[in-house]
């Protein structure tokens, strides 16, 4: 995978990595502090879909193909050391929203060479919308996607 | 020691600022109560659990919610609740913000607290249609006082009805 663009800071600029192809599936992990209940039924939160608060800040992932390549189980990668559930994405559906899905190893202090960033306008009926294209990859017991 | 008072300032100096004033010589207490909802305590908890989460404890690297952010969310709660509001919920976000959700058969609110005094808010209920609405909030948060009171109005009509 060819290194992402990064600025003066060393931080990655929001792109849309060419060597991500729609066909491919990003990996969106859930905790199960981001659960909330709602008419009765546990659920995942709305902030699950956003993106993050920083500079640069998207919505974190894990990149499943990349994983794979490497021969390594994306189950059990997105669940160790800490297990946790995720939820998968596939790009194209991503894109059609207008997304970008960039590729933003992280070197630490927990490094992820398989992590990626979704960037891209995070309003209130994307979320909804991404709520909705959600499937679990790793369910969490007793939650509900919506 | 116990009976004794200290003065730290003159009351020259005290009278030398407007605002200033003199309390009642008969008070001898002026005590600051806990917000009156029974769930306060279990709000409280729940920002303790908050600032104290690990880094990296959504599985990538996100940040505890920042003491800042879960201070300011206590004093929006405290602004806007009344006696007979239903307990919030409080799900972190990734980067030391935090969310306050409340969520009903007719009524979602939803805060996130991104910083003191910059929250975006979607409000959904009857009064807004199926899409809701979304806010900018600094410190007037009199839309979602509102929303939360037709939330309550909503929640008194279905009990009577059932």
């Amino acid at each position: 995978m060819k290194p992402p663009p990064r600025d003066d800071a060393n931080q990655v600029i929001p792109h849309d990595h060419p060597d991500i192809n729609n066909e491919h599936e990003v990996i969106r992990r859930i905790s199960s502090e981001q659960v909330v209940e709602k008419k009765g039924k546990n659920v995942i939160s709305s902030i699950a879909y956003k993106a993050s608060t920083g500079k640069n800040g998207g919505m974190s992932v894990d990149l499943k193909q990349l994983i794979e390549i490497d021969g390594v189980d994306p189950k059990i990668w997105v669940t160790t050391p800490r297990w946790i559930g995720s939820v998968i994405f596939k790009v194209s559906d991503l894109r059609e929203m207008n997304f970008m899905v960039g590729y933003d190893p992280i070197l630490a202090p927990n490094p992820n060479e398989y992590h990626g960033e979704v960037w891209g306008d995070f309003k209130k009926s994307n979320q909804k919308k991404l709520k909705s294209l959600a499937i679990w990859f790793v369910p969490i017991n007793n939650v509900d996607l919506v | 020691m116990l009976g004794e008072t200290t003065t730290a300032f003159s009351d020259q100096e005290i009278q030398s600022y407007s605002t200033v004033s003199y309390l009642p010589e008969n008070r001898e207490r002026i005590l600051i109560n806990e917000p009156g909802h029974n769930w306060w305590p279990d709000i409280e908890e729940r920002l303790k659990h908050l600032i104290n989460l690990d880094n990296g404890w959504d599985g990538y690297n996100a940040e505890p919610v920042s003491f800042l952010n879960a201070s300011f969310a206590l004093r929006v709660l405290e602004t806007i609740c009344t006696i007979n509001t239903p307990a919030p919920q409080i799900v972190p976000g990734t980067g030391g913000d935090l969310q306050i959700e409340w969520h009903t058969d007719t009524t979602e609110i939803e805060l996130h607290v991104i910083a003191p005094y910059r929250v975006e808010a979607w409000i959904c209920s009857p009064e807004t249609g199926t899409d809701g609405k979304e806010l900018i909030l600094t410190n007037n948060f009199i839309e979602v006082v509102r929303a939360l009171s037709k939330m309550m109005e909503h929640l008194i009509d279905e009990a009577a009805a059932a």
